[in-house]
């Protein structure tokens, strides 16, 4: 009789589990099918994964299902790789589990909407570049998150954003699909946005990284003529004819310390000189002394936030 | 014996001496055909009254034209092949001049050049000109909002130009082929799109964008389809839109340092794909993009049939050089190269400038001929203006 027991226990008992768990036994998780990303963009790759806990649907037959078509050589996988549809298409996955004639469906609909968060960092750089700002430390950052599928949508859904671990406002905030927050210590940022209906529907998630530089320090000649030379005086500058403007320019410099630098300070071999009346970041140099060298240098910095600021000089060959 | 010995020795020298000043002349004279440029460099060309000429083109080398030469000496901040005066066949480009907004008319051939617009536009940076030679749009004074747009009136014939200013300042701005001034203009805390119906004085809000810091590529024609991707940063995204009908339509082009021109049917982007620069073509028809050459698309121009692109390339960036190159600090040496974008043709080399004409040319705003025949654009390291004329690279 124990050896009945045993027999019972070792191979009948996993089958009647398996008929039970296929039918839904109401005790044991209900499987899903997992996304990886969670909400893909449209044409990015997606891993669709069977979350199954149920051990009954062991050494089951699976078969998966792109919109239909069977999906070749996925068969009996538990995870597969399929690749989100265009923007304004969706794509029903489906898999069937099958074992000793019973089976059961599960599916997922794949509907991707692009998320794009645009940074848009508020620090200085000068109207010719035709790049785009850095951020830096303590330095004021725009985000807008653009969902688009097909067409942008607008903002009538709730956002929630999450800057590092903290929640922005401490919720999530209808249509406003912009924030603005300094830029926070450290070499990265995590900024992250999920974008719900109304009714509470999650319909797309986004993180990306936001990196911080440091100001940095360019000079440029300014010609009474042309205005701003294109082409940056990398270390030396050659004094030519009797004078010369130079201007400097403070890369990713705050806006604000931009405007109102609490110390902007021009030398001349560590003398201080007077900036130009009309604009403090240019100095008008002139030719007075015997040939020779001078090193030209500025100090630009905000008192309150130290690291807002930058040093940089070059050689004057006279 | 001895003196006839010394006379022949001294007509000997004297050859000698002849061959060689015959030799260093004629060395001088070809050098300076290079640069078959007119008048001098800024203030001299303003002594020069409308409708003058004010010099002629020099023959190239030994009387022929070369296939890559200087245009001009004086810094220029927009050009465009122009259809030419009816009493010329050659071709001719109207260019803008840096500093003062004068627009002149150059014969590539001839080397005849005139002045056709006196209307001075101090620390003139940008300008825009209409193929037909009607039209031209030059930008001026630098603020943060923008910079204010003169829009000036051209008559071929009389010289005789009208200018008018917008009433916004501007930020990205062009002429489209027929005629239409499109510009960005930053309003109330969008940037907007419009178009300026120079005939009509109309201002028409074409898109309206949900960010500021956007690079604008208008189409050819006021009607083609814009694109729209936010300003380039190496350690930032960017994302690829395009506006059509007022409907902003993200396309499936995204990543790090992300830049673009574009044609109606084709995209060439570059971004950085795990940490190095490449680029691409997007096939607006086949919705799928392409490896191409290594290019910053800024240096390329799109010819009118839409999948080849002129650029000048140098295989020796590295990650930072398209910022860097972006910022002045660091200038670049390229060749000029023709891409097919269809991918069934491999890159065509038109020229080595450093071989050509001994120094580096670092392209600028290049334009092509509606033929596709002639390429224009400014050497960033100067602002001059130079020509490569493609029947001289193969008839060479």
């Amino acid at each position: 009789m124990r050896i009945l027991s045993i027999l019972f226990v070792i191979f009948i008992f996993p089958q009647l589990c398996l008929a039970q768990s296929l039918s839904g036994d109401g005790i044991s998780p209900v499987p899903v099918l997992d996304l990886q990303p969670a909400f893909p963009s449209p044409g990015e790759t997606v891993k669709v994964s069977f979350g199954d806990y149920r051990a009954g649907t062991v050494g089951s037959e699976i078969n998966w299902f792109y919109n239909g078509n069977l999906i070749p050589d996925a068969k009996n996988k538990r995870e597969v790789a399929v690749t989100a549809p265009t923007v304004g298409n969706s794509a029903l996955i489906k898999m069937v589990v099958s074992l000793n004639g019973l089976s059961e469906t599960h599916s997922t609909l794949i509907k991707p909407v692009y998320l794009d968060i645009i940074i848009e960092p508020q620090t200085h750089v000068p109207e010719f570049y035709t790049g785009r700002a850095l951020p830096s430390i303590g330095s004021q950052i725009n985000a807008t998150a653009l969902l688009n599928n097909g067409k942008t949508l607008g903002n009538n859904y709730i956002y929630v954003w999450r800057i590092n671990d903290d929640v922005y406002d401490g919720g999530g905030i209808r249509n406003q699909n912009t924030v603005q927050f300094p830029m926070p210590r450290g070499s990265n940022t995590t900024l992250s946005v999920q974008v719900s209906t109304y009714g509470g529907v999650t319909i797309a998630r986004r993180t990306l990284f936001v990196p911080s530089v440091k100001p940095e320090i360019h000079y440029y000649e300014i010609n009474p003529l042309y205005g701003i030379e294109a082409k940056a005086i990398t270390s030396n500058f050659n004094l030519i004819s009797n004078s010369a403007t130079i201007r400097t320019e403070p890369y990713y410099l705050d806006s604000n310390v931009f405007n109102y630098p609490d110390i902007l300070e021009w030398t001349i071999n560590g003398q201080k000189v007077s900036p130009n009346a009309s604009n403090p970041y240019e100095v008008t140099l002139k030719k007075t002394g015997d040939p020779g060298e001078a090193k030209l240098d500025v100090h630009v910095r905000s008192l309150t936030q130290l690291l807002q600021g930058a040093k940089g000089g070059i050689t004057i060959n006279i | 014996m001895k003196r006839i010995f010394f006379i022949i020795g001294i007509v000997i020298i004297l050859i000698l001496a002849g061959i060689l000043l015959f030799l260093l002349f004629a060395n001088d004279q070809q050098k300076k055909d290079v640069f078959s440029a007119f008048g001098l460099d800024g203030t001299t060309v303003a002594d020069v009254s409308i409708g003058d000429v004010v010099d002629a083109i020099l023959p190239g080398n030994n009387g022929k034209l070369l296939p890559l030469r200087q245009l001009t000496f004086k810094r220029v901040v927009g050009a465009a092949e122009a259809t030419s005066d009816a009493s010329s066949t050659n071709p001719a480009v109207y260019y803008a001049e840096a500093g003062t907004g004068y627009i002149f008319s150059l014969d590539v051939v001839s080397g005849e050049e005139r002045k056709i617009s006196n209307i001075t536009i101090p620390t003139a940076n940008q300008a825009a000109i209409a193929p037909d030679g009607t039209l031209a749009a030059v930008a001026a004074n630098v603020t943060a909002e923008g910079r204010d747009l003169t829009v000036i009136s051209l008559s071929k014939e009389s010289g005789d130009a009208q200018s008018n200013k917008l009433s916004e300042p501007v930020k990205d701005f062009t002429l489209s082929t027929d005629n239409f001034v499109l510009y960005t203009t930053l309003s109330g805390g969008t940037l907007a799109g419009r178009s300026y119906n120079p005939a009509t004085q109309e201002i028409k809000t074409l898109f309206s964008l949900p960010f500021k810091e956007a690079t604008v590529r208008f189409g050819r024609k006021s009607t083609d389809s814009i694109f729209v991707y936010p300003k380039t940063a190496d350690s930032l995204e960017g994302y690829l839109y395009e506006v059509n009908g007022g409907v902003i339509q993200r396309l499936p082009v995204a990543g790090f340092g992300l830049a673009a021109i574009s044609s109606n049917n084709y995209q060439l982007y570059s971004l950085f794909t795990n940490g190095v620069y490449t680029s691409y073509a997007y096939n607006a028809q086949g919705k799928e993009s392409s490896s191409i050459t290594t290019v910053i698309p800024e240096k390329c121009h799109f010819l009118q049939e839409d999948a080849r692109v002129f650029c000048g390339i140098n295989f020796s960036l590295n990650k930072n050089s398209a910022s860097n190159w972006y910022k002045g600090t660091e200038m670049i040496s390229d060749d000029l190269w023709l891409l097919d974008l269809t991918g069934n043709n491999n890159p065509t080399l038109l020229a080595t400038p450093k071989d050509l004409v001994g120094q580096d040319i670092d392209v600028l705003s290049p334009i092509s001929s509606q033929d596709g025949n002639r390429f224009y654009f400014t050497n960033k390291i100067d602002g001059t203006l130079w020509i490569l004329d493609r029947a001289l690279v193969e008839t060479q």
